[in-house]
């Protein structure tokens, strides 16, 4: 029997393969049940215009009941950076509320890209959150295990 | 092409079902008429070779997991898009879809509502209520005694379950000559057409020899000509009710034997293949599973009227009565208790007491939850203890499985990530300041390498991709 987790997923991967991803969403890598890899572009006129980026989901053994693990992909030696964005940090971490305690099991792994990329859409200035350094040197590596202060509704 | 698109919707008011929500998106619409937006993958491609969008990030592909194989490897899960798009079928997917909790996927299983009317499994609710107290889809709050059983549906998705291999077979009959011109994107619409003609006629319904023009109108109106049915009340209002705006002739005779037949065939008795008494059609299973022992055999006449008129009061009230057999486990404050109390607990129902605290009070809770939800479901539908046991237990290795790969096989696992823990120690050095260093300097011996690994994460890292 496999697992919640791993059928649930089974079943967003097979929709996703049949029906195709949202506009500007891209589906990179699902080889296993642990981690998958999108590429999310935001379409349209944005200050994002002509950007991609890749967005790194990780799941435990209790998704859909906790949350994926979301973060923006960093590898400074291949080029690959987290967005300029007042909730992303630079070491990819993003602070959204339906990624911690807005989190539904209803939610998908589709609807988080399609909130990620309407939150980069809707940015009016480029820039990094005020407490980034200091963030990210303390980071946990698990975006989790951080406990985000959500205190813009705005986004 | 893409430009025209929008950006989507505002996200913070993305709720709801996943495969019910997405339909608002632009890109399936899009998608049914053939239109190339979609970046990914057709039916065709082998799910490992991930077209698109690979053109910045390089990877090596790795071989998939064990869970992954299985899931390639046939055994795929149903879904609600095994059936054809809705231009080939309308309403089949969003039927099978509507049948389906939100949270795991599946088809309800034992299906409640909260007091907002959302419904879920039992099982998938009690587990989303015990880390959040709200309706999932809405957001509203809720509580485990907000819990209500919801017959309606779990009849619904039985029926459907029954019906559903049918209704697949039927629709992949008749699909593979549609399908390839569907793909083409064009001739759809003359698809459409012709299916409306048969849509508006009388014919559709009447089983008939196989020929192929029955055959091909025979999946499209089920649905709807279902929904119309289940509507009139009593058999005197279908014959006054005009059928349906659209059609022309309005044909109440066919309609009407079509009802008459449903009716005789709920009610009617069917002689049993054990015991060879007369029993009603719907109660044969039951008859069987009990042994062709009726609890209420010996009934009335009156009794027997009462359910032909659909007067079901005295089964309701049977059922209501084993529902109480049955009282529902109170949860417990493990805070509270003693481990010897836990124990206790845990042996009133044979359980195992092996393992530290946490894996009992885990056991207790999930035994609680498991054993309620059961109790949710209808009484024929229920699992007994031994079943409830097994299932626990699946879940308790399930679990169990997932931990021990952490740490497993510890060699292969700092071979595959020796970069990233050089990269990690890099890092870590200047923090360290003057202090550290002389063991680190080395190369890592296996057993800090574990260390890191087991303190740093709960799921596998994942960081050297």
């Amino acid at each position: 029997m496999a697992s919640i987790s791993a059928k649930r997923l089974a079943k967003e991967l097979k929709e996703i393969q049949t029906e195709g991803c949202p506009v500007g969403v891209n589906l990179l890598r699902a080889d296993d049940f642990q981690t998958w890899l999108f590429s999310i572009e935001v379409m349209g006129e944005s200050l994002y215009k002509g950007e991609v980026q890749t967005l790194q989901f990780r799941f435990d053994s209790n998704y859909p009941i906790s949350s994926p693990a979301v973060q923006f992909l960093v590898r400074e030696n291949e080029g690959i950076r987290a967005p300029i964005h007042p909730h992303v940090y630079s070491n990819g971490h993003i602070c959204a509320s339906i990624l911690g305690t807005e989190w539904s099991p209803v939610l998908s792994v589709v609807a988080v890209c399609v909130t990620l990329q309407s939150m980069l859409a809707s940015c009016k200035k480029k820039e990094r959150p005020v407490d980034n350094d200091r963030y990210v040197l303390h980071a946990p590596e698990n975006p989790k295990k951080t406990q985000f202060h959500y205190d813009d509704d705005t986004v | 092409m893409l430009l025209r698109q929008q950006p989507p919707p505002h996200a913070i008011f993305w709720r709801g079902s996943f495969f019910r929500e997405k339909r608002n998106l632009q890109f399936r619409s899009l998608l049914e008429e053939g239109g190339d937006v979609v970046s990914g993958c057709g039916e065709t491609i082998p799910p490992l070779e991930l077209p698109g969008g690979g053109s910045h990030y390089h990877h090596q592909p790795t071989l998939p997991t064990a869970e992954m194989a299985t899931f390639l490897t046939g055994d795929m899960p149903d879904d609600p898009i095994d059936f054809p798009p809705q231009s080939q079928a309308p309403g089949l997917r969003d039927l099978d879809a509507a049948l389906r909790c939100s949270i795991c996927g599946e088809l309800f299983d034992g299906p409640v509502s909260l007091s907002c009317g959302h419904c879920f499994c039992s099982c998938c609710v009690r587990t989303s209520l015990s880390t959040k107290q709200e309706c999932p889809t809405c957001r509203k709050p809720g509580n485990e005694d907000h819990i209500r059983p919801n017959p309606s549906v779990e009849e619904a998705v039985l029926a459907w379950k029954r019906a559903r291999q049918h209704i697949l077979h039927l629709s992949k009959q008749d699909t593979p000559a549609s399908a390839d011109q569907a793909e083409s994107g064009r001739p759809t619409k003359r698809l459409k057409r012709t299916r409306k003609v048969d849509y508006d006629s009388d014919l559709e319904c009447i089983p008939g020899p196989s020929s192929s023009a029955s055959r091909s109108a025979s999946i499209t109106p089920l649905t709807p000509k279902r929904h119309e049915r289940r509507k009139p009340v009593s058999k005197a209002l279908i014959v006054r009710t005009p059928k349906k705006a659209g059609s022309p002739i309005p044909s109440s005779d066919v309609e009407e034997s079509d009802e008459g037949k449903m009716t005789s065939r709920e009610t009617d008795l069917v002689q049993c293949p054990i015991c060879e008494k007369k029993v009603i059609m719907t109660n044969i299973n039951r008859h069987m599973d009990n042994n062709c022992q009726d609890a209420n055999d010996t009934r009335s006449t009156k009794s027997q009227w009462a359910q032909l008129m659909g007067n079901n009061k005295a089964k309701k009230n049977q059922t209501r009565r084993e529902d109480n057999d049955l009282e529902r486990l109170p949860k417990a404050s493990y805070d509270a208790l003693k481990d010897r109390v836990l124990k206790d607990m845990l042996k009133e129902h044979d359980l195992s007491v092996t393992g530290d605290r946490n894996a009992l009070e885990r056991r207790h809770q999930r035994w609680v939850m498991l054993y309620n939800a059961n109790l949710d479901k209808s009484h024929v539908n229920r699992k007994t203890i031994p079943e409830l046991r097994s299932d626990l237990k699946l879940w308790e290795e399930e679990r169990g499985r997932r931990k021990k790969h952490a740490v497993q096989d510890i060699e292969t696992y700092e071979r595959q990530h020796k970069y990233e823990f050089q990269r990690l120690i890099e890092q870590a050095r200047p923090k360290q300041g003057t202090k550290p260093s002389s063991a680190r300097d080395d190369t890592p011996e296996p057993g800090s390498d574990a260390t890191i690994h087991e303190s740093s994460d709960v799921e596998r890292p994942t960081m050297s991709l």
